[in-house]
């Protein structure tokens, strides 16, 4: 009788840890949105989730905006008699570390607009050149003040070109064969393609060099913004190729003198990438559109 | 209309019931008539600060129990209640065309069931219908009380429940053994008080800009990175909605259904008096809401407004419950009696998920998840006393380790104390009561002082108030459990109220 007793027991326990139940609101969202880029009862899968604190040093990991507001004049869409608006955007991540003695920058995004025009370009970067790893480092010349950003001179960044002597000053290849001109983006195509969807569907193979000069870029109070002005840039940009091939019109580029352009770091998490940036850059800078 | 003809063809049948029965003394007809005033008295615990020191109810209920013995062996029991709500609802002119919308009422039906005693064998018998069990032998603290979900929707009458219709056996094996097993084919969820809505909804200053948003079930890292992303907007340019709210039902299926069984045991202590003690089982659902899934969608409004909708997913996890409890009544008046109850709840895992989606694409890196209730067992537990003292004074104490609405989630489970204090005066004609809740662990505290005035035999006139008292503001802002639990502005709103009562 004892026996029968406790083997009911036994198997009554068993009965009830046994059970296997789970829910799981993930795979629910993933079902609902079709995406599997989550750790089961983990964070994030590529962003460190440390603490992001304010602090009242510059030294740190940023997601970085730099608006650019320019005049575009190409021949169909913004003649010279109706040059168009132009505000670029380029989001970096950013990083000063703890000597603040320089500034590390790899390109993550870039965002255009043309507005005011007859017929207003849109055009957009691949996939590829986001996650070309394009870098910049910028040494600051000395240790920088804890609450600024120096003013910092001659930041340049090159698409599709390489093994130039001067950088910022020798003239930009006109011809894919051109022994400077690589494929960056890794296409397949000669430089760095834009896709381009107004007026015209199509691809554009170019080279281009921006050149930045930054304003002192303040520590906010927050201790999780810095803010400057883009004191000024150049940009040029030489298409060496096109699909269709009146895509491969000249353009110019100059900086817009009724408009501030300006530079906007926001303290993120010490790991996070350029994968990150890019997801949140939107709401991040809301308020630097 | 159709509903009104309903109603009165019922009501008719009801009465007739009554006249049938009366004439044939086969019939008890039981219930009461009351009316209920209540008063906010607070202007801070609302949406919006400044809402208050008004009206929240005005309420009149009959309710009416008929208990029909046609037989000896059967018994047939209807419980049903008319509430008038005593505001008026019109909004537009057609609604002035209808007195439900300036008479607003609801008519339903507690219990409605048939009970067989005897059969088919002289220890069993059977109840089947609409039915409200009450397991356990604390005081309305029952935590292996499960069949019947909880009825919350008057945060003052806590000792509702929702009722549900369920096949119940009871049988006699010996004199000190009663042997209960129930069915309940479909699962109901709790009521919720209105103000559990604002458990979800977005706080904004007094200028309308954004100030504090629901905390998700997640770990602090992963509160602080959405928080610090929210944060690096200026509050006045984030149009954030209140969250909408929907629930995971269970389907219809079997697996759904909930079953109980309950072994019931009665011992003689001799000087000590009777004790009664229980095991139960229990499988079916926790009856309250568990958050399951979280989307904020973010859209780029006019200008540098964002604008962020925010859906979220509720359900109710399976679970099942081995109870204990025991009561000990001494005949001797100078001892207190004692009860206990305890549930060890096995429940389901739920993981909470919480996604950003950017025109309508999910971000990954912001795709987050963290288990909300693990899969480890846990207690929840009552223990208690009570005593009268001189006849005059009434004393009930608790010890609650989780209450009704705790699931081992995030939130965690609390330990409260839970007294209650009466006495009478005047042969019994005053009543004075003060009753409260206090939960240990973040000192917030439910009061509840209540003088009854027996005027006449059956009529009873009711001044009390129910006030809660803790920090309307999070504890910690950023842990999901960092609320205070009767502070919180979801808990409810502080009232004083009139009622007035005849019961027959």
């Amino acid at each position: 009788m004892k026996k029968r007793l406790w083997a009911s027991v036994v198997l009554f326990s068993g009965f009830l840890f046994g059970c296997d139940w789970e829910s799981s609101g993930p795979q629910r969202l993933r079902d609902a949105y079709g995406t599997s880029c989550f750790e089961e009862d983990g964070k994030q899968k590529d962003a460190n989730l440390g603490e992001i604190t304010p602090q009242d040093d510059i030294a740190g990991t940023y997601a970085m905006l730099v608006v650019q507001n320019a005049k575009l004049e190409t021949a169909l869409a913004c003649p010279p008699d109706n040059r168009c608006d132009l505000e670029i955007r380029d989001f970096l991540l950013a990083r000063v570390p703890a000597e603040r003695q320089a500034i590390y920058m790899e390109f993550c995004d870039q965002k255009t607009t043309v507005t005011g025009g007859k017929l207003n370009p849109e055009s957009r970067i691949t996939q590829g050149l986001r996650e070309a790893h394009i870098f910049v480092v910028k040494e600051f010349g000395k240790v920088a003040d804890k609450d600024r950003i120096p003013l910092l001179d001659g930041i340049v960044w090159l698409w599709g070109v390489k093994d130039l002597v001067d950088i910022a000053k020798d003239p930009l290849p006109d011809e894919p064969s051109d022994e400077h001109v690589f494929d960056q983006d890794n296409d397949g195509k000669p430089g760095v393609t834009v896709e381009v969807t107004e007026p015209l569907e199509g691809e554009r193979y170019m080279v281009r060099r921006a050149i930045w000069n930054l304003g002192e870029g303040k520590l906010q109070q927050d201790g999780m913004t810095i803010k400057g002005v883009l004191r000024s840039f150049i940009i040029e940009e030489k298409a060496i190729g096109a699909d269709p091939p009146m895509l491969k019109q000249p353009s110019s580029i100059e900086q817009a003198t009724d408009k501030q352009s300006i530079f906007m770091l926001k303290r993120i998490h010490e790991r996070s990438t350029c994968d990150y940036v890019r997801q949140v850059s939107e709401i991040l800078f809301s308020e630097g559109s | 209309m159709k509903k009104r003809r309903v109603l009165y063809i019922f009501l008719s049948m009801f009465m007739f019931g009554i006249c049938v029965a009366q004439v044939e003394k086969r019939l008890d007809f039981s219930g009461y008539l009351q009316s209920d005033i209540r008063f906010i008295v607070e202007d801070y615990r609302g949406e919006k600060t400044g809402d208050g020191y008004r009206f929240e109810l005005n309420r009149n209920d009959i309710k009416g129990r008929l208990k029909w013995t046609p037989h000896d062996k059967v018994q047939g029991v209807v419980d049903a209640r008319f509430r008038f709500y005593g505001f008026n609802e019109s909004e537009r002119l057609h609604d002035l065309f209808r007195s439900t919308k300036i008479e607003p009422y609801d008519f339903q039906i507690n219990e409605a069931y048939l009970a067989v005693r005897g059969a088919p064998f002289h220890w069993m018998d059977f109840r089947i219908g609409r039915i409200i069990q009450t397991w356990g032998t604390a005081d309305m603290f029952n935590p292996t009380d499960n069949l019947n979900s909880r009825d919350f929707s008057d945060p003052l009458d806590y000792t509702a429940k929702v009722p549900n219709q369920m096949v119940e056996l009871a049988f006699y094996p010996a004199s000190f053994l009663q042997v209960q097993v129930v069915w309940v084919p479909f699962f109901k969820p709790s009521l919720l008080p209105p103000s559990a809505q604002l458990g979800f909804s977005v706080e904004r200053t007094l200028d309308n800009c954004f100030l504090r948003a629901p905390v998700p079930p997640l770990d602090r890292g992963q509160i602080e990175l959405l928080q610090a992303l929210f944060a690096s907007i200026p509050p006045c340019d984030l149009n954030f909605t209140n969250a909408e709210v929907r629930i995971v039902k269970p389907s219809q299926s079997l697996r759904n259904s909930q079953v109980g069984a309950r072994v019931k045991f009665t011992a003689g202590l001799g000087d000590f008096g009777d004790m009664d003690f229980s095991l139960s089982y229990y499988y079916g659902r926790f009856s309250f809401p568990i958050a399951y899934t979280a989307v904020a969608d973010i859209k780029r409004a006019a200008g540098s407004t964002l604008d962020v909708s925010y859906t979220a997913e509720v359900m109710y996890p399976r679970m099942q419950v081995a109870g204990f409890d025991f009561s000990l009544s001494p005949e001797s008046k100078q001892v207190p009696g004692f009860f206990g109850e305890l549930a060890l709840i096995f429940p389901e895992k739920v993981v909470f998920g919480l996604a950003v989606l950017q025109n309508g694409r999910i971000q990954e890196s912001l795709f987050m998840s963290a288990t909300n209730v693990p899969r480890t067992p846990f207690i929840k537990a009552t223990a208690g006393l009570d005593y009268t003292i001189a006849r005059r004074l009434y004393l009930n104490f608790q010890y609650v380790r989780g209450f009704f609405d705790e699931f081992n989630d995030r939130y965690g489970i609390h330990n409260y104390f839970v007294p209650a204090l009466e006495t009478k005066f005047f042969e019994d004609e005053l009543k004075v009561r003060l009753a409260g809740a206090w939960n240990l662990d973040d000192l917030s505290l439910v009061v509840f002082p209540e003088v009854t005035w027996v005027a006449v035999p059956s009529v009873e006139i009711v001044l009390g108030s129910f006030l809660y008292l803790g920090d309307t503001k999070p504890l910690d802002p950023m842990s999901y459990a960092g609320r205070s639990k009767f502070g919180q502005k979801a808990a409810g709103r502080s009232v004083a109220y009139l009622k007035a009562k005849y019961s027959w």
